[in-house]
């Protein structure tokens, strides 16, 4: 009875232990199933080996990318799906793999029907039980690949538009340089000849010429030195466009100096006052385009005066913030508002040459100059009030 | 002896020009001898004393343009710094470029001054009385041979 008692209690006892192995198996299956269909559904192509290569598992998604039946993949190791000559890859790959326990590497693999694709494969160790598997998620890369490709040819093609159309401007510019220096030189051999020999009549013959011979003479003269100016003008324009400047601290108290002893004896001629507010600031700029501008605005200031009229000019500078303005301000004629922008555009003239001499490049020459230095330039000014020019620049420093 | 010379060596291949640099000389009142050559090479032979020039007379200024015929005065003027004595001699440009890649060239080569060609000739005549009481007056020249 005792024994009969004992073992009816270990039989409960085991029966207990037999339904808690129950609920484990049931539970590792449904982990187990869990991951398998975690396995078979994933997104990405997934391939099971041992560290030999020997193919243990894959799931569908990987049958699906390389055309192989389950049977025939299962039979395979990886060395024989991948293209020939990747060997050395796949193996140093797996060294890293084995000293860190994870490996990223891109492969060409081989398709069942021999097309070869590249691929990113992203290797981990999984341990189950003592045996060391390797689960590798097999990502097809063409697409990435050919995008990349196409980007480098981009690039390449983008490249040597840019080298050919560099080398077209370069080739332009060269040609350009060429043709100023033909003006320069040859355009005006023809002017000097002009005027030196109508002067040459009006002096030798000036006994035989008579009073409308000498006028026409003198026309010749005229004619020639307005065409001389225009030729330096427009070489100045043109300079300005295509040279490199260099943009560095100037003083414009030097600059200034510079253009008023350029100008000592057309002030005196016209007996100009200027005035120029010392000190002035220095600015970021070119020295010798300085010059260019302000030539320009002060002859001007001295020419565009009522016939009589003593020119007084006054220059003077504003700092705003970064930024320095600087007036250049005359008793002239003044200009109606509505012509303010038109002034500074190429050969536009708002006087006949027979009351103010003029190419109507001087502005361009101004607005190109601050253009070419980052700079700006405007104008104040209305009818019979005078003119109030500015330019403005980057202070030094800024 | 070289500084017995008084030749002014022109080297100008525009007629005009030298039609009316020869008329401002004459404004001027300068006596100097004037020789015009019309391109580099005759000038490069003269200097040389080669055939046809054996015999001429060393110039005491030379006057050179820089856009010439066969050789550029910028050649000449390379050519005349690399020689013996002649080197010595005082070279003033006058020419019609104010570029300044041609100005710093003919500075690089040894120009002693460089002169742009007026459009006006009253400005010419100006230049030239100038150049006359510098370069034939007051220049203290250096010995030149003949090599």
């Amino acid at each position: 009875m005792k024994d009969e008692e004992k073992s009816k209690e270990q039989l409960l006892k085991e029966l207990a232990e037999l339904r808690w192995l129950d609920e484990d198996l049931k539970k590792l299956r449904q982990s187990e199933d869990k991951f398998r269909s975690f396995f078979q559904n994933s997104n990405d192509a997934i391939v099971i080996h041992d560290l030999k290569g020997n193919i243990l598992d894959v799931n569908e998604k990987l049958l699906a990318l390389f055309g192989y039946e389950r049977p025939q993949m299962m039979d395979l190791s990886i060395p024989d799906i991948i293209n020939i000559g990747e060997e050395d890859k796949y193996s140093s790959a797996m060294n890293v793999l084995n000293d860190e326990g994870a490996v990223i590497f891109e492969i060409d693999f081989k398709k069942k029907n021999g097309i070869l694709f590249p691929a990113e494969v992203s290797s981990g160790i999984l341990t189950i039980g003592s045996d060391k598997v390797v689960q590798g998620i097999v990502r097809n890369i063409s697409e990435r690949k050919r995008a990349e490709e196409e980007l480098i040819k981009y690039r390449k093609h983008l490249e040597s538009f840019v080298a050919q159309r560099t080398d077209q401007l370069e080739a332009a510019n060269k040609e350009l340089e060429s043709f100023a220096y033909s003006v320069s030189h040859d355009l005006r051999a023809p002017l000097r000849a002009m005027e030196g020999f109508a002067n040459a009549l009006l002096e030798d013959y000036r006994d035989s010429l008579d009073a409308t011979g000498k006028d026409y003479a003198m026309r010749v003269v005229a004619a020639a030195q307005h065409m001389d100016t225009l030729i330096q003008d427009l070489l100045a324009y043109s300079r300005l466009s295509r040279s490199a400047l260099k943009p560095g601290a100037v003083s414009l108290d030097s600059v200034l100096g510079d253009v008023i002893h350029q100008f000592s004896t057309d002030i005196q001629k016209a007996d100009a006052q200027i005035r120029v507010e010392r000190p002035l600031p220095d600015v970021m700029g070119d020295h010798a385009t300085l010059v260019q501008v302000f030539s320009n605005l002060l002859s001007n200031a001295i020419k565009f005066v009522e016939p009589g009229v003593k020119p007084r000019i006054r220059i003077w500078a504003e700092e705003m913030n970064s930024r320095v303005r600087l007036w250049v301000e005359d008793t002239g004629i003044g200009i109606a508002p509505q012509y303010h922008d038109r002034i500074f555009r190429i050969f536009e003239r708002l006087q006949g040459v027979e009351n103010y001499p003029g190419t109507g490049i001087g502005l361009a020459i101004v607005k190109k100059g601050l253009e070419r230095m980052g700079g700006r330039s405007g104008v104040d000014s209305a009818p019979g009030r005078g003119s109030k020019f500015w330019v403005e620049l980057r202070m030094k420093g800024f | 002896m070289a500084s017995d010379n008084y030749t002014i060596l022109l080297v100008e291949d525009d007629h005009n020009d030298v039609l009316l640099i020869k008329r401002a000389f004459q404004k001027v009142n300068i006596a100097n001898p004037i020789v015009v050559l019309n391109d580099g090479e005759q000038a490069i032979s003269y200097l040389a004393g080669r055939e046809p020039y054996v015999g001429r007379a060393l110039p005491m200024l030379v006057l050179l343009d820089l856009k010439l015929p066969r050789k550029s005065g910028h050649e000449v003027l390379e050519w005349l710094r690399q020689q013996q004595t002649l080197k010595r001699l005082p070279v003033v440009v006058l020419t019609a470029s104010s570029e300044s890649s041609d100005v710093n060239r003919a500075y690089d080569l040894g120009a002693n001054s460089y002169l742009v060609k007026p459009v006006t000739f009253d400005a010419l005549v100006e230049m030239v009385r100038t150049l006359n009481l510098y370069w034939l007056i007051l220049n203290k020249r250096a010995e030149v041979s003949n090599e």
